[in-house]
């Protein structure tokens, strides 16, 4: 049965005439996800970002104001300005990760540029948040995104 | 009979070891373009050892490398995403491996590649309520089905070119 089914494998050549079918299906579904997820590109003006652990609030930032950090954050968050720059990092509630997120006052930009969540950081590979767009960094659930969008759900067939 | 079985379950242990191994070298690089985008090169051992040691030999080597994977890397919750949508794609091929004989492995290592990067995405947007990653999707399907290709590429060589005696000695 086995070696029945290696010998099969080995002559089947690297095209053979059901693929097409496949490779159509493959195409079909990547055309049809491009319709049917909306691409919502937020072009409103920025004020600030917000930060938040698990779905809870911890740190709000707006351009014009000063940084705030809510109670039960105060001992996790460690803020630095320089100049144009605000580094803010924050510790998970055990306090053996952190996220060290750079916000950029001028370009109205964030960023996550340093982690210890998995060997792969992915949230320190997301590229820059501006209008729109979120970081997400899923082993320590920490949600950075802009403060006035308020996330819409995709509703199927609307493009 | 029994010597075999033993072989077996030794090569399937080697796999996993590769899988894993593959899956711990690729988290090192940067992704491709998207945050979370990877060639899952791994998927190579796991379909050889569908191919050679049979399909539930496959399972436990996709299931091991998910784990162990996960574990070592540091993302624990990605198990919670990664081994459904894992398990339903290389189900998926496991049949079209068996039973669609007018199929190549490329076009098989491309849908299943395509699908696993759909459910998963779609597992990681509502267990972490980050609807918002939706919008990746298509983006994230159209590099996983060139890594598929890729992947499928690979394989294809080793099914052609290895000397028949290492393929069906086990």
């Amino acid at each position: 049965m086995k070696e029945k089914i290696v010998e099969k494998i080995r002559n089947r050549k690297p095209f053979e005439k059901a693929d097409i079918i496949i490779y159509s299906v493959c195409l079909l579904l990547i055309v049809s996800l491009f319709i049917l997820v909306p691409l919502s590109k937020n072009s409103q003006e920025n004020t600030g970002f917000k930060i938040s652990v698990d779905g809870e609030i911890a740190v709000i930032l707006e351009f014009d104001k000063e940084i705030v950090v809510e109670s039960d954050y105060s001992d996790l968050v460690s803020v630095e300005k320089k100049q144009d720059l605000y580094q803010v990092k924050i510790l998970t509630k055990d306090k053996n990760g952190y996220n060290l997120i750079e916000f950029d006052l001028k370009e109205k930009t964030a960023k996550v540029i340093e982690s210890n969540c998995s060997s792969s950081k992915d949230c320190v590979h997301f590229p820059k948040i501006k209008t729109s767009g979120t970081i997400y960094c899923a082993p320590h659930k920490l949600k950075i995104s802009p403060l006035k969008e308020e996330f819409k759900s995709p509703v199927v067939g609307e493009i | 009979m029994r010597k075999t079985k033993i072989l077996k379950v030794c090569l399937a242990g080697v796999f996993a070891t590769l899988a894993t191994l593959t899956f711990m070298l690729e988290n090192l690089f940067p992704p491709i373009i998207l945050p979370g985008a990877r060639m899952g090169l791994s998927h190579v051992f796991i379909l050889l050892s569908v191919l050679l040691l049979g399909p539930w030999h496959g399972i436990c080597v996709l299931l091991i490398k998910t784990l162990v994977g996960s574990l070592f890397s540091g993302n624990l919750s990605a198990i919670m995403y990664s081994i459904p949508s894992g398990l339903i794609s290389l189900a998926i091929e496991i049949i079209f491996i068996y039973y669609a004989k007018k199929t190549s492995l490329l076009s098989i290592s491309v849908f299943g590649a395509v699908l696993n990067i759909i459910i998963q995405t779609a597992i990681f947007c509502l267990v972490t309520n980050t609807l918002e990653f939706l919008v990746f999707i298509p983006y994230l399907t159209i590099i996983s089905a060139v890594s598929g290709l890729l992947v499928g590429f690979i394989l294809y060589l080793i099914m052609k070119k290895l000397p028949e005696k290492y393929l069906t000695g086990v």
